[in-house]
């Protein structure tokens, strides 16, 4: 574990930051009954494409995604890579807009969303510029402080479950793949792998501890939907937008000097959510850098930082984020699908180029 | 020297932007422990209990407000008081039985929507009139601001016989198939606080019937609160519960749902009235609750509401179309057969026969 | 002749003897003009010695400063040499045992300043370097000013480089420890040591310290932000790259770990490079506990961190912007206690910081007979009277007494002064965004820590994780 830590806890941090807010809702949205099955289809999908994805990887060499897709050319490349540059914009104007929103429901009534987003989105723009290395030994410290405080507010919550709720365990008519809110719930698990394709001039990771923190992380998916639902049944937990964070709401907890609790669980994961948003601008840029080699860093994402702002500020209502949200999804199968089958195809391909050799020397 | 001015400038916004969001201090803003919903005339009146630090002690202050909603009568509130007033500390809730009988769920979908009030509120049901319930109150309160909280806390004034429901608990019985709930009632004591008068059953969101105190001890020990509740047997015995455990089994046979539940008692003697043997005392017990259950359950099953959450038993028997109808369809068909099985552990310091 | 050098130093200084030539008319021209300089250059000088004495029958003149020699002891061990070794063989390029010579004004005005004593041979016109016998102008090794040590010996640094490379040899006792000299400074030098054990320093690491104390070898390294500079580390940043201790243990368990230790002459307290982030929390006079109380200790001191960043702004923060988050007794009382506190939580809290961050400062300026009645009135000022003026809660008194406390309990004297500004950044977002800032804040302190790194040595580096690749 000592070899892929800082792979390992961004991996773990970003995707807390990401499951406890909309995914039960979704996920709860997309069944009616026997809620695991969803979840359970949708992570084995992930954990699929991630392994291929990491596959390719490791086959290419140690190189990282753009520079694997520069060898079809430049044309070829940019072009593959439009897409995930643009789902890279997106989901940080749907991550910063709707966790501001969410922010402003629940805290903060009286600062302006402006305020929110900016504090949300400066300090995340000052980290990407700070380089990743920053940003990986951050995630470190953070996670150090606020990871205990997750996983004890995580089991505390476990406090008004009902376990007979679990029942019926299978629903007769299972309709998910039909419904746009499970195709929704895929945001808990595309915004955050790819990160893996670039950080490997940097810091080195092993494919088999990513798989297993992959399913260590099965708990999280699975309690994050079923905690609202043992406690207050499908049917009331339907009819929240929040359900995980209310039922945060009910738990006690008589010892403690402080009333709600829920306030440091939700602070704890957006600042994992600031993290993963100084990721994804990180990778952006790292991208449009090796397009435009001349242009500095800072000053690629102070331009990244202008845009995707002034994107969050035009989004004026919840409806609006939700649009987007969808638009977003099939961006997102590009994202999951096609971006690890081209990279496995391009590490296979590279490794008989090769000669067979794995671990081609260079880095 | 731009960087000297670049500083500057962002300090300045800081500082001067601290005061910019209208964020009063703790000192500003009222923050009421109780509230009370009545019904006048068909509009809600709020009643609000505020502690305020006067000097160095407490002060109770009651202020009230009528208006077509809830928000609107807290806001009315508010444009009279010098403070702000923040819901954001509420304790207990409480609603007068006319309104109970209305319907809550308009209420509760207002209680769980907006963020300010905890959904770990307390909510207790009042017959009388509440202008006078606050009155009688104050006047006997000490002044701390939390008593009337502190008669249903846990750790302070809460007995076994008090029922503890909360918003969401209630919420959850407007939307769920198979439960509902038990919220005390009480009214303004003679020479105590308040005093409790059993509990109501809510049906849905909807006051139905009411239970007494007795029978809300047993529904406490039922769903595993039962403190240590104490029973009167036999007219001048008694015993203190000690521990409980309930086993249930349920099933369907020939399409009628029946249940089996034997609840294990063990309890310690307090009071023996002399003549009385042990196991008089505990063969009369073990009647007494049978009886008091099947009386109890009468009741509920007439009402059809299901506050022992008997059809969470039958989710994994029942399909989910017909568990939405339980109440009205399978609810009172159902069978109980009820039994209970007493152990008597703790003599206390004298020897019994 | 050398008299009571310390132990097993090596100089290296220009000028090594040279073969014994016949003394041309030029030479002997030179030399006179030598001596002149010297006399035109710092014969005014209160302090300037020039007496002309006889060693073994030739006529000399011995010259030096009065101030740094001590002139007596220094002929009498002169005598006691010559005596005590008649007719010994002499080599040719040696006069009466001295082996160094200075040939030009420059060399014989640097070794006069640097305490030594110039034998001006008048028949030959050389000039030779001696070691006298060094007035008592060093400390004697005492105990540590600014640090405290419970169990583990209680020497301390001095001003003096050469006692404390020999301090630092006495507690490393290595043959692998590397002592280089280095001399910074254009109009007046300054001697920098550099110590590491060889086999355990970082090669690169050491490359690019040598590069730099190359590169900036003109400048001023008399107080520490010289040195920073010479050293090439960035001017603003709060986090010390380089941390100062007075222990030798703790210089020497640096060491041992792989770390460079510089001297600097005249400042009493060894420099360690590269710093980490978990130096705050671990000395190495931890070891000295059993291990149980070791992790104890050091957990203590990571709250007391925690709590100086974050205390004040949870006071803000819950008053100000988020009361929801207390208990409703405790909310209750908060606000009892800020009963007519005439403005907002912020400005009380910044407020009173400043008046302990004045307490603090000028606690260290008090000499020490007024010191404790200043504490006193402090004590009385700020507990008694504001709180009943009202013009603070006595709440806010009590976190803020708390936060001192905490904060003091870091080690390393230049890291509670980064942990204590640190903490108005939480502050100010705090009171701006509530408890989101406070969290907002711990994570730019958080990323602000681990931008930090010395020569590519990150500051947040974490020795357990091999993950890391080298940069390309």
């Amino acid at each position: 574990m000592a070899r892929s830590l800082h792979v390992l806890l961004v991996y773990v941090v970003t995707h807390l930051g990401l499951i406890f807010f909309m995914y039960p809702e979704d996920i709860i949205a997309s069944a009616d009954e026997g809620h695991w099955v969803p979840i359970l289809t949708g992570f084995a999908f992930h954990f699929a494409f991630l392994w291929i994805y990491m596959k390719g990887l490791s086959r290419g060499g140690g190189k990282d995604l753009t520079s694997l897709y520069l060898e079809l050319g430049k044309v070829a490349a940019a072009l593959l890579l439009l897409p995930v540059f643009v789902y890279f914009l997106m989901v940080n104007i749907i991550t910063i807009r709707s966790y501001s929103e969410i922010i402003t429901i629940v805290f903060l009534s009286n600062t302006p969303l402006w305020a929110i987003m900016l504090l949300l989105f400066l300090i995340p723009a000052w980290m990407a510029s700070l380089g990743i290395r920053t940003i990986f030994r951050a995630t470190f410290l953070v996670a150090a402080v606020c990871l205990p405080l997750v996983l004890f507010i995580f089991v505390s919550s476990f406090q008004n479950v009902d376990w007979r709720y679990v029942y019926p365990l299978l629903d007769k008519h299972y309709t998910f793949w039909n419904r746009i809110s499970f195709y929704k719930s895929f945001f808990a698990y595309a915004g955050s792998f790819l990160f893996l394709g670039f950080v490997q001039p940097y810091f080195s990771y092993r494919i088999r501890t990513v798989l297993w923190t992959a399913v260590g992380i099965l708990p999280l998916f699975l309690f994050s939907v079923y905690v609202p639902l043992l406690t207050f049944g499908e049917s009331t937990a339907s009819t929240f937008f929040f359900p995980y964070v209310v039922t945060l709401d009910m738990i006690q907890i008589n010892w403690l000097m402080f009333e709600r609790i829920t306030v440091f669980f939700l602070m704890s994961l957006i600042i994992f959510v600031m993290l993963f948003v100084s990721l994804v601008l990180w990778q952006s840029s790292q991208i449009v850098g090796r397009f435009w080699p001349k242009a500095k860093t800072n000053w690629i994402i102070g331009g990244l930082f202008v845009v995707i702002f002034a994107g969050c500020l035009t989004v004026r209502s919840w409806n609006e984020v939700e649009r987007l949200f969808i638009w977003n999804t099939w961006i997102r199968w590009y994202v999951l699908i096609v971006v690890p089958l081209t990279v496995y195809a391009l590490g296979r391909r590279a490794e008989r180029d090769a000669g067979g050799d794995r671990y081609a020397a260079g880095r | 020297m731009r960087q000297a001015v670049k500083w500057i400038v962002l300090f300045g916004i800081l500082t001067a932007s601290s005061g910019c969001w209208d964020n009063k201090d703790i000192n500003h803003r009222s923050l009421p422990v109780v509230m009370g919903i009545g019904d006048a005339a068909g509009d809600y009146e709020v009643f609000l209990q505020i502690p305020e630090p006067v000097d160095s002690k407490m002060r109770v202050k009651i202020v009230s407000e009528k208006d077509k909603t809830i928000t609107k009568a807290v806001d009315k509130i508010s444009e009279n008081l010098e403070t702000q007033v923040d819901l954001l500390h509420l304790k207990l809730i409480l609603i007068h039985s006319r309104c109970a009988e209305r319907g809550l769920d308009n209420l509760f979908d207002f209680f769980m929507r907006v963020r300010d009030i905890s959904p770990k509120a307390l909510v207790v049901i009042s017959d009388e009139e509440l202008g006078s319930f606050f009155r009688n109150v104050q006047r006997s309160m000490k002044p701390t601001g939390t008593n009337l909280n502190d008669f249903f806390e846990k750790n302070a004034g809460w007995n076994p016989q008090i029922a503890l429901t909360r918003i969401w608990q209630v919420y959850r019985s407007v939307h769920s198939f198979t439960r509902d709930v038990a919220v005390p009632i009480v009214k303004s004591g003679k020479s105590t606080l308040i005093e409790h008068m059993g509990s109501g059953v809510i049906r849905n969101g909807k006051l139905v019937g009411r239970i007494d105190p007795d029978e809300t001890l047993l529904f406490n020990t039922f769903t595993g609160q039962s403190g240590q509740g104490k029973i009167e047997v036999l007219n001048r015995s008694s015993v203190m519960i000690d521990q409980v455990r309930v086993h249930r089994r349920s099933g369907i046979i020939g399409g009628v749902p029946w249940m089996n539940v034997r609840m294990d008692i063990t309890v310690n003697l307090l009071e023996l009235r002399q003549g009385t043997t042990i196991e008089e005392v505990k063969k009369e017990l073990a009647e007494l609750l049978d009886r008091r259950f099947e009386r109890m359950f009468a009741r509920v099953q007439a009402e059809r509401s299901d506050i022992f959450a008997l059809g969470q038993h039958f989710r994994n028997l029942l399909p989910r179309d017909r568990l939405r109808e339980w109440r009205d369809r399978d609810y009172p068909r159902l069978k109980v057969d009820f039994k209970t099985y007493v152990v008597i552990e703790d003599y206390g310091h004298v020897k019994a026969n | 002749m050398r008299c009571r050098d310390p132990p097993s130093v090596s100089y290296k200084k220009s000028g090594q003897g040279k073969n014994w030539n016949q003394i041309t008319g030029k030479d002997a021209a030179r030399m006179e003009s030598l001596l002149e300089e010297l006399k035109r250059k710092l014969g005014s000088d209160a302090d300037w010695y020039c007496e002309n004495d006889e060693l073994s029958g030739e006529p000399v003149t011995l010259l030096g400063l009065g101030s740094l020699i001590d002139v007596f002891e220094t002929k009498e061990s002169i005598r006691k040499y010559l005596t005590s070794a008649p007719g010994r063989e002499r080599p040719e390029n040696r006069f009466l045992g001295f082996s160094e010579e200075a040939r030009t004004a420059e060399e014989a005005i640097e070794a006069i300043l640097s305490g030594k004593l110039l034998v001006f041979r008048a028949r030959t016109g050389e000039c030779w370097i001696a070691e006298p016998v060094a007035k008592p102008l060093m400390r004697q090794i005492g105990t540590p000013n600014i640090e405290n040590v419970v169990p583990g010996p209680v020497a301390a640094f001095t001003e003096d480089i050469r006692s404390n490379i020999g301090i630092a040899r006495q507690y490393l006792q290595s043959g692998n420890l590397r002592v280089e000299m280095k001399a910074i400074g254009a109009a007046h030098r300054i001697d920098v040591a550099v110590l590491y054990v060889e086999g355990r320093a970082d090669t690169v690491f050491l490359g690019k310290l040598n590069e730099r104390l190359q590169e900036g070898k003109n400048g001023d390294v008399s107080t520490l932000q010289g040195l920073i500079r010479v050293l090439g580390f960035p001017m603003r940043s709060i986090v010390s790259r380089l941390q100062s201790t007075e222990l030798p243990a703790e210089a020497v368990g640096a060491l041992k770990k792989g770390r460079v230790v510089l001297f600097v002459d005249r400042m009493p307290y060894a420099l360690v490079l590269p710093t980490q982030l978990w130096d705050l929390f671990a000395l190495e006079s931890d070891l000295n506990f059993p291990r149980p109380i070791m992790y104890a200790l050091r957990a203590l001191r990571l709250i007391g961190a925690l709590i100086t960043i974050l205390l004040p702004a949870l006071y803000v923060a819950l008053v100000a912007v988020n009361p929801e988050a207390l208990r409703i007794q405790l909310a209750l009382s908060v606000a009892q206690s800020r009963e007519g506190v005439p403005y907002p939580a912020l400005l009380e809290t910044l407020l009173l910081l400043l008046i302990i961050e004045l307490i603090l400062e000028g606690s260290i300026r008090l000499p020490k007979s007024v010191g404790p009645t200043i504490t006193m009135v402090g004590g009385i000022v700020l507990g008694q009277a504001v709180v009943t003026a009202k013009l603070v809660s006595n709440l806010l008194i009590i976190i803020l007494a708390a936060t001192t406390i905490a904060n003091s309990a870091i080690a390393g004297f230049q890291n509670s002064y980064t942990i204590r500004s640190l903490k108005y950044v939480t502050l100010l977002l705090a009171a701006v965004f509530g408890v989101l800032g406070i969290f907002a804040g711990f994570l730019l302190i958080c990323a602000y820590f681990a931008s930090q790194h010395t020569y590519g040595v990150s500051y947040v580096q974490l020795r357990f994780a091999k993950d890391e690749l080298p940069h390309g």
